[in-house]
């Protein structure tokens, strides 16, 4: 760059010489024939086009020329530097004045020029840099980011970027570098200056045969808060990094902290509604606690007190009853406290399921019967083309969720309606469905019917629930690469499906490692 | 049917409840039955004395079940069976591993768990001998090695008889998948558990009669197969 603005400068003072010659020779040349009173003025667009393109200095030399090369070829006497008119002297001040002012004119011209376009690079960078954080939201790939194109723009060495830990301590949190470096003292003590005081803090790195080598730290700051320092440098080519350099390094640290605040930002939010989440859980699980679990504690407690009254005025069948009933609400609140305890292993995303292979007869052949004990009168339906096929699966879990669903048909079927069961395979996978013969699930529901707490009616309270059990379902199907979905049941009611991948014949599973 | 009447029965478990309602029950069906609270004592008890089964709860207060479990097993052959709110496939397969002979989940059937205890008393009564194993319909014949359903003979193939068989000798009893195939093909087959799901399978559809009933092979989730009797 310094070798061409030197090339450039001469340049101007070979055109500004030659240029006054050639006029001088026009003039000279005129003057054989016609006498032009002011041909002088001839010199006038030599010197302001030399002023405008190369600046004061050529003009200056131009103007000078021409005022000597004037008096010496044309004025009386010729051949000789003296000046015999005042009008002459006059001519010579003018051509000074003009060369001086338009070269500055000009020079200022230029510079402004210059600096529109920098600003127009450096705001074709800034902006993208700008689109290339557009496309990233978390904070490591932000300020991976971030570090390449600092390290591209700036032909620079390394960038860094150093965030505050938990406790406010600066830590490496992003690097692009070409040469693997220690870190050293002071470039801890630099980038906490300028983090602890928002001010960029310039390190040299002077060494014999890289004189002038620096890094620059600059504090990444947003109008409220620092949240980090960048380090960028030395350069690779061995420059120094000029002010220039150090004034765009900031104005990109300006929208680098921008972006690294917004990923934080998100982050906290992110957080925060994991935290609310979990807060809605616990109390869901309060409330499913004192509803849920004490229904059937209050059939327990009802009918063991009933069994010890003394006078006994139950008859022996009616005793059998309140038995079958402590039986059956104990086991219900078994099977509560299963699906709480795996809702909180799906809610934390620990729910990893004892994955085994089960031919599908051996699965409804050990989930038909618990499932059964649900049902009490009603009839089930059950349609099997169990096939040849073996499936992996966590056969507890599969069961627990069999009987959520059925737990669930039996709650919205009108008694004397039966429950079917199903399960065949195809291409998909394995599928077992649950159909009932209630009011179905309006179209709208569908989709969020398996979220957490999703009720379809909220302030139903002819079923009451937590709406956890469907929750519980999908968290299972989808803890086995599953899906579970609803549709309608020909003629009136709700379908659920789950769907579980990787059927395999006996023959392909001795094959398979 | 009980059989057993007289048999005496060690319960090892923390909780006073438990305890005292094991021994209204066992008692009724002929058990002479005896609780201690931690596993020190029962490990002491047994060691003094003579138990004919021990139940054996896993959480206990002053040591784990496990190591009860794997302590009495280095010198007694006493028949136990596990009682635990442990319901991990893991816990499971550790405690049978370790020389449990049966576990049975906690809340259980009183029903579910006397049919545990006889299974495993009968075993120990006819050291698993027997020529001739009957589970309902079901005839398995050692001597003969033919299965027959009623009258109808069940033409299985050599593993599939193999299986059957071992889980003849354990009617009644869980039997996890390592012993199943230890017993059944040798130890070095004790891995192969896809070898295992595929000829159990082709067993139980050969023995089911019903589609979606258990027929006699129950599966414990996790852990193995139990014959019903």
């Amino acid at each position: 760059m310094h070798a061409r603005r030197l090339g450039r400068r001469l340049a101007g003072y070979v055109v500004a010489v030659s240029a006054a010659c050639v006029a001088t020779a026009v003039i000279v040349a005129l003057n054989h024939y016609v006498t032009i009173p002011n041909i002088s003025l001839l010199y006038l667009p030599v010197i302001l086009i030399t002023a405008v393109y190369f600046g004061t200095g050529p003009s200056l030399v131009a103007a000078t020329l021409a005022v000597l090369e004037y008096d010496f070829f044309v004025l009386q006497p010729i051949f000789t530097f003296t000046i015999a008119q005042v009008q002459d002297i006059l001519a010579f001040v003018i051509f000074v004045i003009v060369a001086i002012l338009t070269g500055q004119l000009a020079a200022r011209a230029r510079e402004r020029a210059e600096a529109a376009q920098r600003r127009a690079a450096e705001s074709t960078m800034l902006y993208e840099l700008g689109q290339a954080l557009m496309t990233v939201h978390e904070t490591p790939e932000v300020l991976q980011v971030i570090t390449r194109h600092m390290v591209d723009i700036f032909g620079v060495d390394r960038c860094a970027i150093f965030v505050p830990d938990a406790v406010g301590r600066l830590q490496l949190a992003a690097e692009t570098l070409q040469h693997p470096r220690q870190r050293d003292r002071a470039s801890q003590a630099a980038a906490a200056y300028a983090y602890e005081r928002g001010q960029g803090v310039t390190l040299p790195i002077d060494q014999p045969e890289t004189p002038g080598r620096r890094r620059i730290y600059v504090a990444l700051r947003t109008a409220d808060r620092s949240v980090g320092v960048m380090e960028v440098g030395p350069k690779r080519s061995g420059e120094v990094l000029d002010a220039d350099a150090q004034r765009l390094v900031t104005s990109f640290a300006a929208q680098a902290a921008l972006a690294i605040a917004r990923a934080q930002g998100d982050e906290e939010r992110q957080r925060l509604e994991v935290l609310e989440q979990s807060d809605r859980l616990k109390s869901a699980l309060l409330s499913s606690v004192s509803h849920d679990l004490r229904t059937p504690l209050a059939s327990i407690k009802a009918s063991a007190t009933a069994l010890l009254l003394s006078d006994a005025p139950w008859t022996a069948d009616e005793g059998r009853e309140f038995l079958l009933a402590i039986d059956h609400e104990a086991d219900r609140l078994n099977r509560l406290v299963g699906n709480l305890l795996d809702l909180s292993r799906i809610e934390a995303g620990v729910l990893r399921p004892a994955l085994d292979w089960y031919d599908m007869q051996e699965v409804i052949a050990t989930i038909l019967p618990r499932v059964r004990v649900l049902l009490g009168d009603r009839l089930l339906e059950v349609d099997l083309q169990p096939g040849a096929s073996l499936v992996l699966l966590d056969l507890s879990r599969i069961e627990a969720l069999v009987s959520n669903l059925v737990e669930n048909a039996v709650k919205y079927t009108p008694p004397d309606r039966p429950i079917a069961v199903r399960a065949w395979q195809d291409a998909t996978g394995v599928h077992i469905a649950v159909a009932d013969r209630g009011p179905g699930v309006p179209e709208a529901h569908r989709e969020r019917i398996f979220d957490t707490f999703y009720r379809v009616n909220e302030h139903s309270d002819r079923n009451p629930g937590t709406g956890l059990g469907l929750a519980i379902c999908r968290g299972v199907a989808e803890a086995h690469g599953g899906t579970i979905q609803v549709e309608e049941t020909p003629g009136g009611g709700a379908t659920f499906i789950v769907t579980l991948p990787h059927a395999l014949s006996g023959r392909e599973l001795l094959v398979a490692p | 049917m009980s059989g057993a009447s007289g048999a005496r029965v060690l319960v090892v478990d923390d909780e006073p409840q438990i305890r005292r309602l094991l021994s209204v029950s066992l008692s009724g069906r002929g058990y002479r039955v005896e609780g201690v609270a931690t596993g020190a004592e029962g490990i002491e008890r047994i060691a003094t004395d003579h138990f004919d089964m021990l139940l054996l709860d896993l959480g206990l207060t002053d040591m784990d079940g496990l190591e009860v479990c794997r302590e009495v097993r280095e010198w007694s052959q006493i028949p136990i069976i596990v009682i635990s709110v442990r319901e991990n496939e893991r816990d499971k397969v550790a405690a049978l591993d370790l020389g449990a002979d049966d576990y049975i989940t906690k809340p259980f059937g009183i029903g579910e768990l006397l049919a545990r205890i006889r299974a495993n008393l009968r075993r120990v009564a006819t050291g698993g001998d027997q020529p001739v194993h009957s589970i309902g319909d079901l005839t398995v014949d050692l001597a003969r090695r033919r299965v027959l359903r009623g009258e109808h003979e069940i033409r299985l193939t050599p593993t599939e008889y193999e299986l059957l068989r071992v889980l003849a000798l354990y009617a009644g009893r869980v039997v996890t998948h390592r012993q199943l195939l230890r017993e059944a093909r040798g130890p070095a087959y004790e891995d192969e558990t896809p070898l295992l799901r595929v000829h159990m399978a082709g067993l139980r559809q050969k023995l089911c009669v019903v589609p979606g009933t258990p027929g006699y092979i129950a599966t414990e989730p996790g852990v193995g197969y139990r014959l019903l009797d």
